[in-house]
């Protein structure tokens, strides 16, 4: 697996949880825990890189989900997104991008 | 068609500007130890020399220093852009703050420099001068005119800066002030005070900043009293954001009867406990906000003991509105609605603290014994679970219930406990309370029932 896909799972689940630029620990764990579980060779280095990159660009959650193309990771997307975003309490925002993330992927 | 016209400000007129920014003497000092822990200093002395006709105050720190180019552009007023991104640990800002600072406190700013494989360079920014020339005349000294300099602290062997603030305005006094000396003296002590408590993370261990006033070294404050008997640590979270993470931590002070009196003296006493409560605001490690809620809670007695320490990164500046100071700011309205998820279990251990009564004994089926471990006291109470007396209260009509139980209370409060004290000391054999019942009972009998 390129490591730069997950990266754009990894921001896009940024996005979801991210509401107003902050994530918390929590939801941190969340989403490194569930990308390294399905991709083990995914390291945390890996992972801080990526949120670091998240907080430097000025992107929206469109520009990085249309990086992903794969159907399987689509799913895992969603996935992702569902679990870190619930991790600490889905507020309305995150559930307006996590419905976006869905969207635009298919997922409904 | 419009035209560009040079609208400079004047530089006499601007400069009494920038010397009216605000700062206290404390708050202006700090601004110049930023640049000293920005500069990885690990020793830096503040020297305020009492007694002198012309006073002067220098601030020496053992820092990279700079080179005589760097010094130059450093004197520049704006001389950073507020909007670059600064590197973990830097604590400036404007590019103004070490300027703007010294001509809040002086009219007179040289400031020395010694950088490592540098000569030592000296510049000085004369307001006497600015003001009668009217140009923004940056004075350059020579090599010779540096080592010659009167009150030079630092050596062309080590790296350092020194800043000296000389022709002291916060000192100007009308004709009811008091002595030089004695308002330096003033100065001098809140200025401990200060730094202790905002640089109080930067102070101890191993790689630890020490800080001297007169050769008198500082020891921190810390704010939330993490190493007193009694101190609560409440839940924390870290929340990651540009730049790095937020940090917020809540803590619950010991009540105050268990502070030890050197060291509530320390924070300012009792009074303070409760005026101090709130968001302790940190940037970088430098604290910017001692205390007060920001609008996100109403202050009460009963959260005097409630500390939320919040951490940020000075990649956040542009967010939370600092300004030129380091000494205010704003919390944006994301941060806010966090920041609310953690002030009330803080605030609710603060009340507990508080209210909480101490343990409660029972000498006997009459008698209650209150310890209560704030106020360090005993109360001795008449129980109210004593089964007798709830039936005698029931069976009582509401306004004799009330009186009686009225005349309960002054009984247990007046319980003659000096005499028995006194007593149980030097003769306990002689107390006798085996017949007390009947004696009463008797002595009621005959002094109301019979004479009616």
């Amino acid at each position: 697996m390129n490591t730069g896909n997950l990266d754009f799972i990894v921001k896009v689940a940024a996005c979801v949880c991210g509401k107003d630029g902050l994530i918390s620990q929590v939801e941190e764990m969340a989403i490194f825990s569930s990308v390294s579980s399905e991709f083990p060779n995914y390291t945390f280095v890996s992972f801080n890189k990526a949120l670091d990159e998240f907080f430097d660009e000025n992107l929206q959650i469109e520009d990085y989900l249309q990086h992903i193309s794969d159907h399987a990771l689509k799913s895992f997307t969603v996935q992702v997104c569902e679990h870190s975003a619930s991790a600490d309490g889905l507020d309305i925002k995150e559930n307006i991008a996590l419905h976006k993330v869905k969207l635009v992927l298919g997922a409904i | 068609m419009s035209c560009i016209y040079d609208a400079s400000p004047d530089p006499k007129s601007h400069i009494k500007t920038l010397m009216r920014i605000g700062y206290t003497m404390p708050s202006a000092v700090s601004d110049i130890l930023d640049n000293s822990i920005t500069a990885k200093a690990k020793n830096i002395d503040i020297l305020a020399p009492l007694g002198l006709e012309e006073p002067s105050l220098s601030i020496v720190d053992d820092g990279y220093g700079m080179s005589l180019e760097e010094l130059i552009s450093n004197m520049r007023i704006g001389c950073k852009d507020p909007s670059d991104d600064r590197l973990k640990g830097d604590l400036g800002r404007f590019g103004s703050g070490m300027k703007t600072a010294s001509f809040s406190q002086a009219r007179k700013l040289t400031v020395i420099s010694k950088k490592k494989g540098e000569p030592i360079c000296g510049a000085i920014w004369d307001i006497d001068n600015i003001e009668k020339m009217n140009t923004w005349c940056l004075e350059v000294l020579d090599r010779d005119e540096v080592e010659k300099h009167p009150l030079l602290a630092i050596s062309d062997k080590n790296a350092g800066t020194q800043v000296i603030w000389e022709k002291l305005s916060c000192l100007t006094k009308n004709d009811h002030s008091l002595d030089d000396a004695t308002v330096m003296n003033s100065n001098i002590t809140e200025l401990k005070r200060y730094i202790s408590l905002y640089f109080h993370k930067f102070m101890g261990g191993r790689k630890g900043v020490s800080f001297t006033i007169n050769k008198s070294v500082l020891t921190p404050t810390d704010p939330f009293l993490t190493g007193c008997n009694g101190y609560q640590e409440g839940r924390g979270e870290k929340l990651r954001c540009h730049g790095g993470y937020v940090e917020i931590k809540t803590h619950v002070l010991p009540h105050i009867n268990k502070i030890d009196k050197q060291l509530l003296d320390k924070i300012g006493g009792a009074n303070a406990i409760a005026q101090n409560q709130g968001l302790y605001i940190y940037r970088e490690g430098r604290l910017i906000n001692a205390g007060g809620w920001l609008g996100l809670v109403k202050a009460s007695q009963l959260g005097a003991l409630a500390r939320v320490e919040v951490n940020i990164p000075s990649a956040l500046d542009t967010e939370w509105a600092t300004d030129v100071k380091k000494a205010s700011l704003q919390l944006p309205p994301r941060i806010k609605k966090e920041l609310k998820k953690f002030l009330s279990d803080p605030i609710k251990r603060s009340k507990r603290a508080y209210t909480y009564r101490g343990k409660l004994d029972k000498a006997n089926k009459y008698w209650d014994i209150q310890e209560n471990e704030n106020d360090k006291t005993i109360t001795y109470q008449i129980s109210s679970e004593n089964e007798r007396l709830r039936s005698i209260l029931k069976e009582l009509p509401g306004d004799d219930r009330n009186k009686f139980v009225q005349y309960l209370g002054e009984l247990a409060a007046n319980i003659p406990l000096n005499h028995i004290y006194q007593k149980m000391s030097e003769e306990p054999k002689s107390i006798t309370q085996g017949s007390v019942e009947q004696d009463l009972m008797s002595a009621i009998m005959k002094k109301y029932f019979e004479v009616i």
